[in-house]
This record gives structure tokens, C-alpha cells and sequence, in this order.
């Protein structure tokens, strides 16, 4: 198994490179930005899914033992809720640790054509800290919902209001990375909302 | 230029392709049920009691953590606690199932181990006229006690023991030390002073203790080494020069201190998980004085449900200790829920823009 591992992997970069050197940016960029997510997924996800986890579960148990609602137990990836006649252990697992949306930032960040390599490692870096961070508010939020409304809410909480609040912080910062540059540095005009007739040209 | 490239790809490939079997999976083997509970230390325990605003001495902490396939439970019982672990139901409900699994005691009893701690027999002896043996506690005067001086000439079921700890203290001393100072001894048989039901009575297995406890002291202990109940921090042995090596055997018999029985005597028992009657599992629990103190035991989850990696969620309940109930909760929605988010937004957008995109029209007509 290994050796077609490897050997997809090097497809992909003749592909990769082949796209470039033809100049063909658009699927340079989609078979880029996809296999590198895959192969992210592949080799990386297993190295760093537990100490990302671990780092995720202890941050995220600053607020929760600022505020009393929760423990944290980052050794086990733990934050465990306790309450009156429930007690949650919530664990946090490859969903909750957010890496998913980080290689998946990453991923389009480094194939996307807009900036340069300097660029690309400063946003990438800014980006996966506010990734942890939001997860880690997340995480907050979650928890607090379960300890005033008890485990009933904990589907709720966490597949649909957590993930409601990550996509929300996404799209803002895939629209901040990528929409916004890629108009103004087109040097089509200004983005603004609002008339068109009112917008006065980038001349 | 391109044959450097390619040379750095395939380097880094390679690189990737080793790294990655070196993943790291959670929480795996991190329980071993054994009596001892320090891999329970840094897990979060419960607390669980009956009725409201409970005193601390009736409160009891239940731990429980998903280890791979099994669901593994620790419970420290309440100082109160004296109902033992006989009946006892435990009910799981899982996302993929349910069932109550009941613990009740080890049939095969010859396999039980019986734990004393080391200070509290060394300077002890077995008067074998009575059958009872001195157990003393070092931090109340354990050799250095004048009165357990066998030259001082102790009567034969004298007053000159210690004083039994209090039960709560030496509880929490043997919970503090966390079970590091003990000696193991086998048990040969039925010598437990518990019976499955708590504090209830057992006059005669108290004895049987003493006898066992008696063996481990006075025929195991004359050897010259190897002994299991042998300090291994190289301690002289308490109770004194008499008591060194072979020359207790020396003192008359009437200078061997003996005393009243000195509970606390600590012993772990195994115990069995049963499902509908048949055993799926063990755990063991540790007594003190009668009264079972602690308790691990870990339940396999594909007694619930065959596919035990799909079980995602977990509750748990021992009606026997409190009404509250322990979840364990792995998360796992799984990418549907995403994707029916993302369509039902993308939806919404795409509405939202048909509908601007139509209006824009309307007014260029």
C-alpha cells in the first residue's frame, strides 16, 4: 500500500507541474489544491490529528475553567461537563479538532494564484490560528450549551450550531483571503456593495 | 533543473510515506483492570448520589471511559457506602443499543489477592493460641511503641496494640498512598471478611483473614530472603531487633505481641460483569474493613452492539450509587450533516442572487 501511496503522490506532482508549465492555472489550481488536501489527509492527518487534538482540548478548557462550566482534560482529549444529574465527557475527536478545515485552508491557500510564497506562509499561518481559535470558541459554546440544557441539546450543539458558527467564520475568512484580493488586485474596481453607477472606477 | 525537482519530490514523498504509519491513537490499552487504580488518576470521575445536596460521606465518584471496545468504569464509593457491589446494575444505553449488566461476585474464588499493607504486618505476629494477629499502624506507634515491646513482656491478647485507625483515615491514608506500599500475598482461601453485602456480618471470615495474614507473617516470613512481604525499600523490619530474620522465632511465646484484630485489613477481590446472567467481563475491588471502597471494571461494548466501533455515544447509570447518569460522547456526525448545511446554504444563496439578479432586470426593462 505504500508504494501506490507514493507513487500516486508523484503522479500528482507530474500533474501538478505539467499543469503549470502549460499554463493552465485554472486546473493547476483544482488538482493542486485537491491533492494536496488528499495527500495532507494521508500522510500528515495521522502525525498531527492527536497533539492538534490535545492542543485544541487544553485551550479550550482555559475558558471553561475561567468560567467553571467545564473541566479539561487534554491528555485524554476530554472536556468533561458535569452538572447536576448528568455528567458529559465530551470527547474531542477528528471532527472536533478542526483539522480538517485547516489543510482544507491550506490547501487552497497555496495553489491559489493570488499571492506569492511569503504571503501564502504568513496568511496560512494566520489563518490556521484563527481556524484553532474559532474551533476553540466552538468547542466553548458547545459546552455551554450543554451545561445549562444537559445532553439533550448535544446533537444540536455540536452538528448543527458549532458547525453553523465555523461556517460562518469560514466563509468570512475564505471571502477576506481569497474573494476580496483576488477583485482588488484584478484592478477591475473597487469592492464595494452598493449602486454600480456610484462606484467610481480604479483608474 | 527538472531532474533536481523531481529528486526533491520523490525525497519528500518518500519522507511523507514513512511518516505516516506513525499515527497516534487515543486512549488505547489505557485501562488495565487490576485493582489499582492509578491509570484512573488523571481521568474525570462523576459525582453520583441519591436524593438532593448530599453529604460528602454519601457521595460516591464514578469514572467511566471508553477504552478502544471497552466501556471501563471506576467508582470510588462513599464513605457511607456499605451496600457492596452484589446486584449491583449498571445500565448502558449506546446510540446502537442498550443493555444492563449486572456485577456480582467471582465464583472462582481461589484467585483472589489479598493486599496488606507492609507497616501494618511486620511488627505483627500470629499468637497460635488464639489465631490472631497483631496489626499495627506505624504512624501510631509502630515499633517505636513502648508497649508492643516484646521485652516489656505484652500479655497474650493484651491491651498493648495500637488503637485501630479510625476507618475514614486510614481509608484516605490507603487511597493517598495510592496502593504503592502494599504486599501481595495469595489468598488460599475463602479469608475475606466481605460477603458481597456490605458491612452485614462476617465474624469468622475476619478470623480467616487473620490466618492468612498469619501465614504471610509468621511461616513465610522467617525465611532468610525472598519473601514477597519483604520491604523493598530496604527498611529494617518495624517491631524491633526481636522481630529480625529468624530470632522472632526465638521469643517465648508469651513475650509475642499480640493484640486485638487491627482492621483495617485491605483485600481485592475479583468480581464479575454479567449480561442476562453470563459473564462478559471482570473488574476487582478493594475492601477495607469490611466495606468495599473502590471498584473498577470495564464492559465490552460489542455485548451491546456487534459493529462496537459505530457506537458513538454513551450513557450509563448504577441506579445502586445515585440517579445520575454519565455520558461519553465520541461526536461523530458524520460529513451528512455538513454536506446538508452547505447544500441548504449554497441554496440560500442561490436564491437570494436569482431573486437580485431578477429584480436588477426588472428595473433595466
Amino acid at each position: 500500500m505504500l508504494w501506490l501511496k507514493i507513487a500516486t503522490f508523484i503522479v500528482w506532482l507530474y500533474v501538478v507541474y505539467a499543469l503549470h508549465r502549460a499554463e493552465l492555472f485554472f486546473f493547476k489550481f483544482l488538482v493542486g489544491s485537491v491533492g494536496m488536501f488528499f495527500f495532507l489527509m494521508m500522510f500528515i492527518q495521522p502525525i498531527i490529528l492527536h497533539p492538534l487534538s490535545m492542543a485544541v482540548t487544553a485551550v479550550t478548557g482555559i475558558p471553561g475553567d475561567l468560567f467553571g462550566f467545564y473541566d479539561s482534560y487534554y491528555r485524554h482529549v476530554t472536556l468533561f461537563i458535569p452538572k447536576d444529574t448528568i455528567s458529559v465527557s465530551m470527547i474531542i475527536d477528528y471532527e472536533c479538532s478542526g483539522i480538517v478545515e485547516i489543510m482544507a485552508f491550506s490547501s487552497l491557500l497555496w495553489f491559489y494564484p493570488l499571492y506569492n510564497n511569503l504571503e501564502k506562509l504568513v496568511i496560512d499561518t494566520i489563518g490556521i490560528a484563527l481556524i484553532f481559535l474559532v474551533n476553540v470558541l466552538r468547542l466553548f459554546l458547545i459546552a455551554v450549551l450543554i451545561y445549562y440544557y444537559g445532553n439533550e441539546i448535544f446533537y444540536f450543539a455540536h452538528t448543527l450550531f458549532g458547525r453553523v458558527i465555523f461556517y460562518i467564520f469560514s466563509i468570512t475568512l475564505y471571502f477576506y483571503v481569497f474573494t476580496r484580493p483576488h477583485i482588488i488586485r484584478q484592478k477591475v474596481g473597487v469592492f464595494k456593495y452598493g449602486n454600480i453607477d456610484n462606484i467610481e472606477p480604479d483608474r | 533543473m527538472d531532474i533536481r525537482r523531481t529528486s526533491l519530490a520523490i525525497l519528500l514523498a518518500v519522507c511523507l510515506a514513512l511518516s505516516g504509519p506513525a499515527s497516534i491513537v487515543a486512549a488505547s490499552g489505557e485501562i488495565v483492570i487490576d485493582g489499582y487504580y492509578d491509570d484512573w488518576e488523571d481521568k474525570p470521575h462523576a459525582e453520583v448520589y441519591k436524593g438532593n445536596n448530599p453529604q460528602p460521606k454519601h457521595i460516591n465518584l464514578v469514572g467511566m471511559f471508553r477504552d478502544d471496545d471497552r466501556l471501563c468504569v471506576h467508582i470510588v464509593f462513599a464513605e457511607q457506602y456499605s451496600s457492596g457491589i452484589k446486584n449491583m446494575e449498571v445500565e448502558v444505553e449506546t446510540n446502537l443499543g442498550s443493555a444492563v449488566f449486572e456485577l456480582d461476585e467471582n465464583p472462582a474464588y481461589d484467585k483472589n489477592i489479598t493486599l496488606i499493607e507492609k507497616p501494618l504486618i511486620d511488627n505483627g505476629d500470629l499468637d497460635e493460641s488464639s489465631n490472631q494477629l497483631e496489626l499495627r499502624d506505624p504512624e501510631q506507634g509502630g515499633n517505636q511503641d513502648p508497649e508492643l515491646d516484646p521485652e516489656q513482656g505484652l500479655e497474650p491478647n493484651g491491651h498493648g496494640g495500637a488503637e485501630p485507625a479510625p476507618e475514614t483515615s486510614v481509608r484516605h491514608l490507603l487511597m493517598r498512598l495510592g496502593a504503592r506500599l502494599f504486599v501481595y500475598a495469595e489468598g488460599e482461601e475463602d479469608a475475606l471478611p466481605y460477603d458481597g453485602e456490605g458491612d452485614t456480618g462476617n465474624d469468622g471470615a475476619a478470623d480467616s483473614l487473620q490466618e492468612d495474614a498469619g501465614k504471610i507473617d509468621g511461616s513465610e516470613e522467617g525465611g532468610e530472603s525472598g519473601e514477597p512481604e519483604e520491604p523493598e525499600n530496604g527498611e529494617d523490619e518495624p517491631g524491633g531487633e526481636a522481630d529480625g530474620d529468624d530470632e522472632h522465632s526465638e521469643v517465648e511465646p508469651s513475650l509475642k505481641p499480640t493484640a486485638k484484630p487491627q482492621p483495617p485489613a485491605e483485600v481485592i477481590r475479583e468480581f464479575i460483569v454479567k449480561l442476562d446472567g453470563d459473564p462478559v467481563g471482570t473488574g476487582y475491588m478493594t475492601i477495607v474493613d469490611k466495606t468495599v471502597v473502590e471498584a473498577e471494571f470495564c464492559i465490552p461494548l460489542y455485548t451491546i452492539n456487534a459493529q462496537a466501533d459505530g457506537i458513538a455515544d454513551i450513557r450509563m447509570q448504577i441506579n445502586k450509587l445515585g440517579k445520575q447518569w454519565l455520558y461519553w460522547s465520541g461526536v461523530g456526525s458524520g460529513p451528512y450533516i455538513g454536506i446538508a448545511v452547505s447544500l441548504m446554504a449554497g441554496l440560500g444563496l442561490g436564491v437570494y442572487l436569482h431573486r437580485k439578479k431578477r429584480v436588477g432586470t426588472e428595473v433595466e426593462e
